[in-house]
Order: C-alpha cells, then structure tokens, then sequence
C-alpha cells in the first residue's frame, strides 16, 4: 500500500530525509519510531504530497505521489502533530466543513459527521466550542477530521503528544480498531512503547535514515538476544573477571563502562549467582545491580547512540 | 476551479468573522463613529470652496412670465452660486463656448414655449451645462431641481383648478384630488438634461463637496475596508502555524482554489461592510453618491478587491501573527493617510495630491468626490478606476505568485 524507494528530501545543504526505503502492506500498522527531528514530519509530509521530494520515488495507495498528487489525496487521510481545527467553530461544524472540502454533502455528509463524532467519543460535545476541549477530545476530533472521507490510507503524525495517559489510552484504542477495520495506517511516534504496544512493524528512524526495521522480535534479534549484567567492580578486578566469565557456560563479552562492569548473558538470571560467589569469594558484595533484558531502547541506543526521547 | 469548494472556504470565512462579536466592533461601529465625528469636526464646507461664487448664466429666456419668474426666483438668491446674466439669444454652442473660456460655471437654457407647456401639463426638459472642475453639479442640481419642481406644480395644480388656464380640457378641475397633486410633487414635470464639461483633472481642482461627511461618510469606509482586509492577514499566517493550511491543500481544493476562496471571502466581507456602510451614510447623513450608480459599484468593487488582495498578500508574506499585525497596522493607517482619507487631497501640496493619487486609497476618495461633488460617472473617472484595477493586478498577482511558490514547499 505504501512504497517508499530511495527517498530524499533536502533543505538547501540539510538532508532531512536521506535514502529512506520501506514498504507498507495493506492493512498493515506500520510505525515510524525516532526522536524530534529525526525525520519522521519530513517523510510523512512527503508521503502526503505535501512536499516534494528531492529524490528517489514513493508510491501510496498505487499513485505515484509526484506523478499524482490529487491521486494520492483522494486516498489518505492525514492526522497532523498539530490541532488542525478551527477552535472558534463547534466540532460538528469542524467536521461538517472539511467533510464538504473531501466532496461530501447531503445527507452522506451529516451521516459521515455523526458516524465519526461516535467513533471518536464526541457525539454529546458535537455542538460544544473546539476551543473548550480538553486535549485528548482536540486530538480525537483531530482523528476524525482525518477520516472523513474513508481514507484507504491514514498518516497519523505523533497523534498523541502532550495528553494525559487516559486520553491516550482511547486514541490508541481507535486506532487499533480503525487498524482491524481495515485500515492501512503509518504512524510516527517517539514513544517506545506506542510503537511496541501497537505496531505491526516499526523502522527506527535517526538523523533521516532508517537504522533498522522489521517486527519487535526482528529488531531485539539484531542486537542479540542477551541480557546485559551491570555491577560495581574495581577496573583493576576486570581482567580477573573476565577470565573466570569465560568459563561460566551462557556467559558473554565483558566490558567496563561508567565504573561498571558490564556482562552480557544469554540468561542473566542464571549467571547471577556465579557473580555473587565470585565476588564474594575476593572480599567483594554485589552492588549497584542492573539487569536488562534486550529492547527496543537498548537497540536504539546501540544503533544511534542516542535516547529516543533526547 | 471547483466553486462548490471555493464557497465552502468563503463560507468559513464568513462564519468566523460572523462568529467573533469584536469584528462588529471594527466592521460597522467604529467607521460610522469615526463618519460622524470626522464630518462634525470638519463642518460645512460650502462657503469654504472658493472665495468667490460660482457664476451661472440663464439662457433663451421667454419673456418674464410667471413661471419663469418663479422659476428664477430661489436661484437668484442661492447662496452658493450668483445668476449673473440673462441673455435671450444663446444657442448651446454659445453655451459650451462661455463654459470651455472659462466665463462662468454653469449655464441654463430655457426653451421657448417653457410656461406655456407647463400650462399645458406637458413635460419640458431644459438643459444644463456645467464645469464639474469649478464646481458640484449635484449643488446646482438640487437647486435648479427644487426651483423646477415648484414651478412645474404651480403651473400644473393652476391648470387643474383653473379651467380657463387649461382651456384645451376645461372639465380638469373637476378631477383635482390629492393623490393626483401628491404624485405631482412626487414626480415634477420638469426635467433637467445636465451636461459635464469639465473633464481635465489638474491638482489645483477646487475642492467641489458641499459638507464634510460627504468625504468622511465615504473615507472613513475605505479606511476600515482597507484595515481589516490587511489585519486579517493574521487569519491566513494562524492558518498556516496550526496547520489547518496543510490539512486544506491536502482536501479537494487546488491551489487556484484556495486563493480564490481567501481572496472572495475578504471581497464578500468587504463589500457588505462596504454596503452597510455606504447605506448608513446615505440613510442618516443623507449623502448622495453622484448620477452614476455603475461608477459608484465599480469602485467599491475595485477598492475591496485591491484591500483583500493586499491582506492576502501580506498574510502570504507575514511568517508570524506579530508581523501581520504590525505591517498591517502600519499599511491600514500610512495609505489612508498619504490617500487623502483622513482629510481631502485638494487641501495638501501638489506633490502629495500626486502621489495620494498614486495609491489605491487615493484613487478610490477622488472618484468619490468626483462622483458626488463634480456629478462624474464612469467616463470621467475612468483615469483613476484604472489606477485601482492596475494595483488590483499587481497585488493579486503577487498573492497568487507567493502562495503557489509556498505551497510547492
């Protein structure tokens, strides 16, 4: 449904968007998880035909979005960062209006206007300012206006920055459902566990790259599947250390990073009490424990250098 | 272009100005408060246009009956203008020739056969000619107008209570009743064929209007026109910082129709607050917009169009409301000033009347005073109606340019 080759997209000497490719199945909930700036608005925007690319090739819904950009319109549906909606009106006039911009009219449209305002849990607050909205109704009705038409495609662009977790936890729920329905959805986000929770595939995205992609497992396979050890150690013990880890079966590469040593481990858990008597065994009590299962940040992290929420 | 969706954008636009109460505010209260007060501050103007009167010749004058007494009479005495000569033998052309020479202002010729007409209920037409650069035709109009009527009613209502005075009909006294003289009145037998001459704008033109609110009724209305067309530009800059711009290019309507949409719905505003106003004027202060009502809708028409593609235009350029704001402001207050709105352009040096008339605000009064004070209608104005419809050109152009090269990022 969505097919994204080589893209690039430049301002001036700054490449914001650097040979990306991925693909999109139908149906599929594909995110694009990276931190501010990473490049997720970029590609969004150009995936939308509101920018042109600088290069490479993109297609969505089976239009060329540079060939075709009314085609690829007529066929998404575009969820922005920001509240787009005219707050001065009510939420069924906002509906009503980019209702009839998508064609619609007549009766469809009233309907259209009351099927979305029960979707999105407005129906009693259709006739209520959009400006006396609290956060998470602006972005419900944020969703909705982006439906209108029956997209076949819908960009959601971080749809849920800056709303309390309740709020949050509906518009993650709609967009599941929407996604069961049918829907073909590419949704960016720099919230790890939005991506984990809800998203068929994810692409980690950095600096206008794509760093990985593949489904949750997929990635946590690429940086292997070990739990990271992290304990207080003397630096002039790490040596001592690693020799007697070499033996301990499960146990992998040890390193020594801000005062700690650092184990990898097939299975932390097991290899603990290994630890425990090898320290104890030279004085030594275990302090300042870290065990870390493989995730999406540890990847994020070894991929970019960088947190997601940086 | 898609009209259905040119109209949707034109009909949010109404909805939101209609919405916020405090547009009413700058819509219609404070241009009439600014009308009046400018108006009263400045006074009358009649006994101010010129040091000396106006002079008007009466010509092919049938001997003095009494019609035409009567019909002389509240013109000798008129305290804008002297009667000066009477002369039984001009012909138009001598008319034209005294008018052209620049011997007197304005010229009257009465028919043979006036009073006998008149006696006869029929309907004579005299004709008028008159300098509309050295003085107002509809001053002179409504003097000769109020002068004819009550010539023609006397003469009429004598022929119906006097059958010897209507011998052709001697039963027509009989047939008096109200309602046939409230018509009379109403509509006056005599009618008045008025011919412009003058036609050559020079920077020394004598201020023409008769009263103050004739140019504050009008100015004031350009002014507020022109500054909220130009304070809405913000709409467009908020439009594209929530990205409801965005969310509009990515619907159905192209670009073309996008800018038609932004810049109809400032004409539709325009234009009512510019119908509302101009008819408030008319109603309380009783201004009269000139013998033209094509010229009068064609620079209205003109002067919103040039205003919403100005806003337009600087809401395309603005990259935050501040700067909207500011521009706006210092553009809704520099061009009604230097435009001769704030006080007429005949009273400042020539080098400032030129340039007033360079710019739309300019422009747009001067076919006012042109329209009401001179009597001129779209031929004779059509030097400054250019004028405006060239900035109409270059501003629209430039919106549409800047708004294209936006939109393709």
């Amino acid at each position: 449904m969505i097919e994204v080759h080589e893209l690039v997209k430049t301002y001036g000497a700054k490449v914001a968007v650097n040979r990306l490719s991925f693909a999109v199945a139908e149906g599929e909930l594909f995110g694009l998880l990276g931190p501010n700036g990473a490049g997720k608005t970029t590609t969004i925007s150009v995936l939308s035909t509101l920018l042109p690319a600088s290069g490479g090739r993109a297609v969505v819904a089976g239009c060329d979005v540079a060939r075709d950009p009314q085609g690829v319109r007529e066929r998404i549906g575009v969820v922005p960062q920001e509240i787009a909606l005219y707050e001065d009106l009510s939420a069924r006039d906002n509906l009503l209006f980019w209702g009839r911009l998508y064609g619609l009219g007549g009766p469809d449209l009233k309907r259209r206007v009351e099927e979305m305002l029960e979707a999105v849990e407005l129906a009693e607050h259709a006739r209520q300012r959009v400006g006396s909205f609290s956060g998470g109704m602006k972005r419900r009705l944020n969703l909705a206006a982006g439906l209108m038409h029956g997209p076949q495609v819908l960009f959601l662009d971080e749809p849920t920055v800056g709303i309390d977790a309740q709020a949050r936890k509906k518009i993650l729920d709609l967009i599941r459902r929407l996604n069961a329905d049918g829907l073909t959805i590419l949704y960016t986000t720099h919230y790890l566990e939005e991506a984990e929770q809800l998203c068929h595939r994810i692409g980690v995205i950095d600096r206008g790259e794509l760093a990985a992609l593949g489904d949750k497992e997929d990635l946590i396979r690429q940086i292997g599947d070990e739990d990271t050890i992290r304990f207080d150690l003397p630096e002039s013990l790490l040596p001592e250390f690693a020799e007697a880890a070499a033996r301990w079966p499960g146990a992998g590469a040890v390193s020594h990073a801000r005062g700690l040593a650092q184990l990898r481990a097939a299975d932390g858990a097991r290899i603990l009490p290994e630890i425990q008597s090898w320290l104890a065994a030279r004085g030594q009590s275990l302090a300042h424990l870290e065990v870390e299962r493989p995730n999406l940040e540890t990847l994020y992290l070894n991929l970019t250098g960088r947190a997601l929420r940086e | 272009m898609n009209p259905r969706l040119i109209a949707t954008v034109v009909g949010l636009r109404l909805r939101r100005v209609a919405a916020d109460r405090a547009n009413l505010i700058w819509l219609i209260l404070m241009p009439l408060v600014f009308s009046y007060l400018m108006g009263m501050l400045m006074g009358n103007w009649s006994a101010t246009g010129s040091a000396s009167k106006p002079t008007f010749i009466v010509f092919g004058l049938e001997p003095a009956t009494e019609a035409v007494t009567a019909l002389l009479a509240p013109l000798a005495d008129h305290p804008d203008f002297e009667l000066v000569r009477r002369d039984t033998t001009a012909t138009p052309e001598r008319a034209r020739s005294l008018l052209e020479d620049r011997v007197v202002a304005g010229a009257l010729l009465v028919g043979p056969g006036f009073a006998d007409s008149l006696r006869a209920g029929l309907a004579p037409t005299l004709d008028f000619y008159h300098d509309s650069d050295r003085t107002s035709s509809q001053r002179v109009r409504q003097a000769l107008e109020a002068a004819y009527a009550a010539t023609a009613v006397r003469a009429t209502v004598q022929s119906l209570v006097d059958p010897a005075a209507a011998p052709e009909d001697p039963g027509k006294a009989a047939a008096f009743d109200a309602a046939t003289y409230d018509s009379l009145v109403a509509h006056p037998r005599v009618r008045l064929a008025v011919t412009s001459l003058g036609r050559n704008r020079t920077a020394d033109l004598t201020l023409t209007l008769t009263d103050s609110r004739q140019h504050s009724g009008p100015s004031y209305t350009l002014m507020f026109i022109l500054m909220f067309l130009l304070m809405s530009a913000k709409d467009l800059v908020l439009e594209r910082r929530q990205r409801t711009l965005d969310r509009l290019r990515l619907a159905w309507p192209t670009t073309a129709d996008l800018v038609a949409g932004f810049f109809l719905a400032g004409m539709v505003v325009g234009l009512l607050q510019a119908a509302l106003l101009l008819g408030f004027n008319a109603v309380l202060f009783r201004l009269d917009y000139g013998p033209s009502p094509a010229c009068l809708a064609l620079v209205v028409v003109l002067f919103v169009a040039v205003s919403s593609a100005a806003g337009l235009l600087l809401g395309t350029l603005s990259r935050t409301g501040g700067q909207a704001d500011g521009l706006g402001m210092v553009f809704g207050l520099a061009l009604p000033a230097l435009g001769g709105l704030w006080w007429p352009l005949e009273i400042v040096p020539d080098v400032m009347q030129r340039i007033g008339r360079s710019l739309p605000t300019g422009q747009a009064i001067t076919v006012f005073h042109d329209m009401i004070g001179r009597g001129w209608g779209l031929a004779e104005t059509a030097p400054m109606l250019w004028g405006l419809a060239a900035w109409l050109a270059i501003l629209l152009g430039l919106a549409v340019y800047f708004f294209r090269r936006e939109i393709r990022g």
